[in-house]
């Protein structure tokens, strides 16, 4: 009791060096707080899955430096502005905040983090698009990305043997495959690219006048989502829970999904849950939506704190250390560039990197997509449900839609 | 249980930072100066307010100087907005005073307010050093086949607490709203309240049971085991819960009720599930009676239809007297005693007509209705004494007063006691 009180202080009895020089060992406490993902219940499940994500980075961590003492906090990510306002102004903020990359970016806006820099050196293989987004104008970091949640296909393996590879397939009247989709733009982007209308959305996004040619596509689109063959067999949902739930109890086949729920589903299928790229369609691949999941540093932190926090984030994008957590969690993939998963293959590893390298032209996009999804908060799944229920027709609800995506700049701070 | 310990500990961590430690000292300065300048000069009423606010206007002011120079300054913050809720409390005995009873108004601050107010503290407390959300999902154990978080354990127990020490206001405030709209009587009123809470103690129990996640299976295992106990061991306590809860349903012995008990009369004071309490007004004595009693054997009640009693004294006359002048200064006598109603009058007879050769007396009687039954001894001697004077006072007869066993008249709705005064033959 009283060694872990005196580490917990941050003080070191000379008896515990254990006579190993100790000038650059780690020793204290540091506090972790863990965002869930907007979409993701907070529950005791979803809670030991966030947390065992990290234990993997932690445990190895804590065995390098044993003196170093972790408390990890889970937290809604609804709930994580006006806690972290609450704790920042009480000095008691945490010294690491692990959330999606678009939530760190609307801390940052509202200085609830700590932007840091960082040599270059550990930042060269990671993807240069990520850094690009998280970096601010002053060339410090707001947050560094360490782990990748690509979108993916789960399925029931007993009720479908074949994964569909086209939407085709999907709607095929042999696949039988009862199919949810979600009300959201970003859970909904992977079929822009599958039905031929990313192009226009990226056109749109980035500024230029919606058109009728523009809108065309997007007016198909929105078309294929009323269309008799995929409603007839579609349930549609707000919300990633109400989803998973169906697909838990056995009323669904197939629906997209990303990482973090592949716990929840696994242990509700058992053997029948199974993983698969998304299917492409007319318009070409598929363009799946990956979530980065960041590492940002708190702002009330003792130097102290703030140095093993520091480790810990240094750590958290070494080769070995992303490595390990990709194949260990199987939820996940790595954020470096050079990491060469292909030689340990496993069918759900494939299929996120599949889905990871349809996503990755367009990332940028995503994010703007992501946030236009977050900001508008009702707005356009408002036009989606109306429209899909058939309240309002085709070109209103196409109107409605590219204004949505019009006032949203793709380069966000 | 394990993990919410280390979770707990885990908050020394924040000691390592010195804006913490700074924020704690002050406050430790600013809330040990208070008790000591308490102790050392101890002063009450006005001077210890103003000795309050003089401590809360300190750490409010080395807050704002905390965040004006840029430092974090939210525990001071909290504490002063906790300490102002605090001392808040104590005036609420000013603003309750003149609506509730002061041992109420007691319960109603040690037993809701104030717990209520340090658990809302604590959850403010929790909200700055660590997640209330994330440490509600700490398990904390196994029971009856379902895992138990801190946050289910925690809305259990509050809500059985509440349910069973709280919930006596809001019911009395329900019951009082019902017997405005059903324009029902006090004792009504007692006794809606006391159905009222025990449903709502039964519905948080079931509650809290069931956000424990105690399967229905399990309640029936308990049940059943329940059952066997009662059979053997527990039977008297369970007849007098059933009986309790029958008699408050069926309404026929509530608080404020007037009846006889061993042939005393009583007035139920409260009740519970298992036992009535009843005063007894010839010596003052409480009596806490099972329920089953008044389940099981015959109850005499004097308020169940309406407050009335009816009594009768028997006053032996000279056999030589005109029955109507003796009737009409009986009545009259009868009439002028407080207590006695007017609405029906006083209602005198002549029972038995004297023997003038043997000089046997004529018996008559006076009936009268009394409005609050505990009284009658003293208002029946009260009628004796003035048919005495009045009688005396004409030469008529020297009248011993002599107490009759209570007669009942099923003909009166309510039950009726009636008195015999007799007089030695002369």
């Amino acid at each position: 009791m009283a060694p872990m009180l005196i580490g917990l202080l941050g003080c070191r009895p000379s008896h515990l060096d254990h006579g190993l020089p100790q000038n650059d060992a780690l020793k204290g406490q540091i506090f972790v707080l863990i965002g869930t993902n907007p979409d993701e219940r907070f529950d005791s499940l979803a809670r030991n899955d966030a947390e065992t994500r990290l234990s993997i980075l932690l445990d190895t961590f804590r065995s390098l430096h044993p003196q170093v003492r972790v408390q990890v906090q889970t937290l809604p990510a609804s709930d994580l502005g006006d806690v972290l306002l609450r704790r920042n102004r009480a000095g008691l903020s945490p010294d690491l905040v692990i959330v999606r990359g678009s939530t760190a970016m609307a801390l940052q806006q509202q200085n609830l983090i700590q932007p840091q820099s960082y040599p270059p050196g550990p930042l060269a293989n990671l993807d240069q698009g990520s850094l690009h987004r998280l970096r601010l104008d002053d060339g410090r970091f707001l947050a560094l990305p360490v782990g990748l949640f690509p979108q993916v296909a789960c399925y029931n393996r007993k009720r479908l043997p074949t994964p569909p590879t086209t939407i085709e397939d999907l709607l095929a009247p042999a696949s039988r495959a009862r199919i949810g989709l979600p009300l959201q733009l970003s859970g909904l982007a992977w079929t822009l690219g599958s039905l031929g209308a990313l192009d226009s959305v990226k056109a749109i996004t980035s500024g230029q006048p919606p058109t009728e040619t523009l809108k065309q596509p997007i007016a198909a689109w929105l078309a294929w989502l009323r269309s008799p063959e995929l409603q007839q067999r579609t349930v549609f949902q707000t919300s990633q829970n109400g989803l998973l739930d169906q697909m838990g109890a056995g009323r669904l086949d197939w629906m997209p999904c990303h990482g973090y729920d592949f716990d929840r589903l696994r242990r509700q299928l058992g053997p029948a849950f199974a993983v698969a790229p998304l299917p492409s369609g007319p318009g070409g691949a598929a363009s799946p939506v990956t979530i980065e999941r960041v590492i940002a540093l708190g702002v009330n932190s003792s130097p102290n704190q703030r140095r093993i926090a520091k480790a810990f984030v240094a750590f958290s994008i070494n080769p070995v250390n992303q490595r390990d957590l990709a194949l260990r969690s199987q939820q996940e993939l790595s954020v470096l560039n050079n990491l060469n998963l292909e030689t340990s293959p496993s069918p759900i590893l494939a299929a996120m990197m599949a889905s990871n390298r349809q996503s990755n032209a367009n990332r940028q996009l995503y994010q703007t997509i992501i946030n236009a999804d977050i900001r508008s908060q009702g707005q356009m799944q408002y036009t989606l449900g109306r429209f899909i229920y058939g309240e309002i027709e085709i070109t209103k609800a196409t109107d409605a839609f590219v204004e949505t995506l019009r006032p949203f700049s793709p380069r966000l701070p | 249980m394990n993990e919410l310990f280390q979770e707990i500990v885990g908050w020394l961590g924040y000691l390592q930072r010195g804006a913490v430690v700074s924020q704690l000292l002050l406050i430790l300065i600013a809330v040990t100066s208070l008790g000591f300048v308490q102790r050392r000069w101890p002063v009450a009423g006005r001077t210890f307010w103003v000795r309050r606010w003089v401590q809360l206007l300190t750490l409010g002011s080395l807050g704002f100087g905390l965040a004006v120079a840029g430092y974090p300054f939210r525990l001071i913050l909290d504490l002063v907005v906790f300490l102002c809720g605090w001392y808040g409390l104590d005036s609420l005995h000013h603003f309750f005073v003149q609506s509730l009873h002061r041992s109420e108004l007691g319960q109603l601050e040690i037993q809701v307010l104030r717990p209520a107010y340090l658990v809302f503290g604590l959850i403010t407390l929790l909200r700055s050093v660590d997640s209330p959300a994330d440490m509600a999902l700490i398990p904390v154990g196994h029971f009856l086949g379902s895992d138990i978080n801190v946050g289910d354990l925690l809305m259990a127990f509050s809500v059985a607490y509440l349910a069973l020490v709280a919930s006596g206001p809001p019911s009395k405030l329900l019951a009082r709203l019902i017997q405005h709209l059903l324009l029902s009587g006090e004792g009504t009123m007692k006794a809606t309240a006391l159905v009222i809470r025990y449903l709502l103690m039964a519905m948080g129990l079931l509650w809290s049971v069931n956000r424990l996640g105690v399967h229905s299976t399990a309640l029936l295992a308990v049940a059943g085991g329940l059952s066997l106990g009662i059979g053997f061991g527990i039977k008297e306590i369970a007849s007098d819960f059933i009986s309790g809860v029958w008699i408050l349903f069926e309404g026929t012995v509530r608080p404020g009720e007037k009846l006889l008990f061993d042939g005393e009369a009583c007035e139920v004071r409260s009740q519970s599930l298992r036992a009535t309490t009843l005063w007894r007004e010839c010596d003052n004595a409480v009596l806490v009676i099972p329920n089953q009693t008044f389940f099981s054997n015959t109850t005499t009640s004097y308020t169940l239809g309406d407050p009335f009693r009816r009594c009768e004294v028997t006053v032996p006359v000279p056999p030589d007297q005109n029955p109507s002048e003796i009737i009409a200064l009986m009545e009259k006598s009868a009439s002028s005693i407080h207590g006695v109603l007017n609405d029906p009058s006083p209602q005198g007879l002549l029972l038995k007509i004297g023997d003038t050769t043997s000089w046997v007396s004529s018996i008559y009687a006076l009936r009268f209705m009394i409005g609050d039954p505990i009284n009658q001894p003293e208002i029946s001697s009260a009628v004796q004494s003035a048919i005495w004077q009045i009688l005396s006072a004409k030469g008529l007869a020297s009248l011993k007063a002599e107490q009759a066993p209570l007669v009942m008249d099923p003909s009166v709705l309510g039950i009726t006691a009636s008195h015999q005064t007799t007089a030695p033959n002369q």
